[in-house]
């Protein structure tokens, strides 16, 4: 249970002191944490409860990341990327990176082909989540406002 | 830095100037190329202009309002994150098209958001960059002895960055600087307070300076079909974590 609660609040935190670093407007800095820890959150869930390998669980944060950020984008009339960009660098596979660098300067050069291979279909897993977040809100969100608001 | 005047009496001239300049500071901001060419579109078929056509890299602007009206090229020099600025330049386009604008007054709050918008304050992104390092090392399950090491690495490292942006325009140096710094800290910090475990560490504090802004908007650009702003921002971005890797690493070969 207390893994759980910390890897709310970490998520949170790391999205929302993204948003600093990439100066986003102060006001939006809350939406982009609660975006980053939605996407997060989701991803870990789906993960432990099916036992997803690394590819599903960044493909469904993605995919929830992008939903969410489309949504905020259109309750706070501001453009998607700014809820994006904060939320999607907790699934960055950094460290993977890091092993593959580090075992390029050791000369492991097999191993790091091995490595840099993984990085790069997660990285393409947390693309194509987006992309079909993308698609799927455009299905249901027309004319630039969503299903629940009402007509200007 | 300096801004070109608005033309006078002149309506089609007035419309380019409003165009490039909203362009010039999207692109500048760090903002996608498709949202960029979007946005301009959106602007000029707003005054009838509905054939204008636009193209935009990370380093270059390209429009034309009509067949038989000269085009106008920018190219741009400097390009950091900004996405305050990004977001008001949409507020500002959205007025315009509902009418609530003329392009005098347009022009002079494109003018005023590109001259006074300023970035946080390095304090404000130090400490940012600190809790950043420290959500990542519990995310990255690393270990509670760390934690001390990682908050002054994080910190220590996005200041110094941005300090080096703020002189120099190079691409390479600021993150390579980065990493050094950050790599210093974290193999000292090793040392006295043993028992952590150095790679955890290590991504942990160099996360802050990665380039996320890069990378999500290349991906982006690559899904709208936006090839060449995909090519240009992905080589932008793996110049960027090749000069991380090059500064952690010269620490780590001593180390």
């Amino acid at each position: 249970m207390m893994d759980w609660i910390l890897n709310l609040v970490f998520s949170f935190t790391a999205s929302y002191f993204f948003a600093v670093v990439f100066d986003a407007p102060k006001k939006l800095f809350l939406p982009a944490g609660i975006v980053g820890a939605v996407g997060w959150m989701m991803g870990q869930t789906f993960g432990i409860m099916f036992d997803l390998p690394l590819v599903m669980v960044n493909f469904i944060g993605a995919f929830t990341l992008g939903i969410m950020s489309h949504i905020m984008a259109r309750v706070h009339k501001e453009p998607s990327t700014i809820f994006l960009i904060p939320g999607i660098i907790p699934f960055v596979p950094g460290g993977l990176a890091y092993d593959a660098t580090s075992s390029i300067i050791l000369s492991d050069y097999f191993g790091a082909v091995n490595i840099i291979m993984e990085v790069i279909i997660s990285a393409g897993s947390i693309a194509v989540g987006i992309l079909f977040a993308e698609q799927f809100a455009l299905l249901f969100i027309k004319n630039r406002r969503l299903f629940f608001m009402k007509k200007r | 830095m300096k801004v070109e005047k608005l033309h006078i009496d002149d309506h089609e001239e007035q419309v380019k100037d409003v165009v490039m300049l909203a362009a010039r500071i999207l692109l500048e901001a760090g903002a996608e190329g498709t949202r960029t060419e979007e946005t301009m579109n959106y602007i000029a078929s707003h005054y009838g202009f509905v054939k204008n056509n636009s193209f935009v890299t990370n380093t270059v602007i390209n429009f034309i309002l009509h067949d038989q009206s000269y085009p106008r090229i920018y190219r741009i020099r400097e390009r950091n994150t900004n996405l305050i600025k990004i977001s008001k330049v949409n507020s500002v386009s959205r007025k315009l098209v509902r009418d609530e604008l003329t392009l005098e007054e347009a022009f002079e709050l494109l003018e005023q958001i590109y001259i006074k918008t300023k970035d946080h304050p390095i304090w404000f992104k130090t400490i940012a960059g600190a809790m950043i390092a420290l959500s990542f090392l519990y995310l990255q399950d690393g270990l509670k002895i760390d934690i001390f090491t990682t908050l002054l690495a994080g910190g220590l490292g996005i200041c110094v960055t941005e300090l080096v942006k703020k002189q120099l325009t190079t691409q390479f140096i600021p993150e390579f600087f980065g990493g050094l710094t950050i790599a210093l800290i974290v193999v000292t910090g090793h040392n006295y307070i043993p028992g952590g475990d150095l790679s955890t560490l290590l991504i942990s504090s160099v996360m802050p300076i990665v380039p996320g802004v890069l990378i999500t908007n290349a991906i982006q650009d690559l899904f709208g079909g936006h090839m060449m702003m995909f090519t240009t921002k992905s080589s932008e971005a793996l110049v960027t974590s090749f000069a991380i890797g090059a500064g952690v690493s010269s620490v780590l070969i001593f180390a």
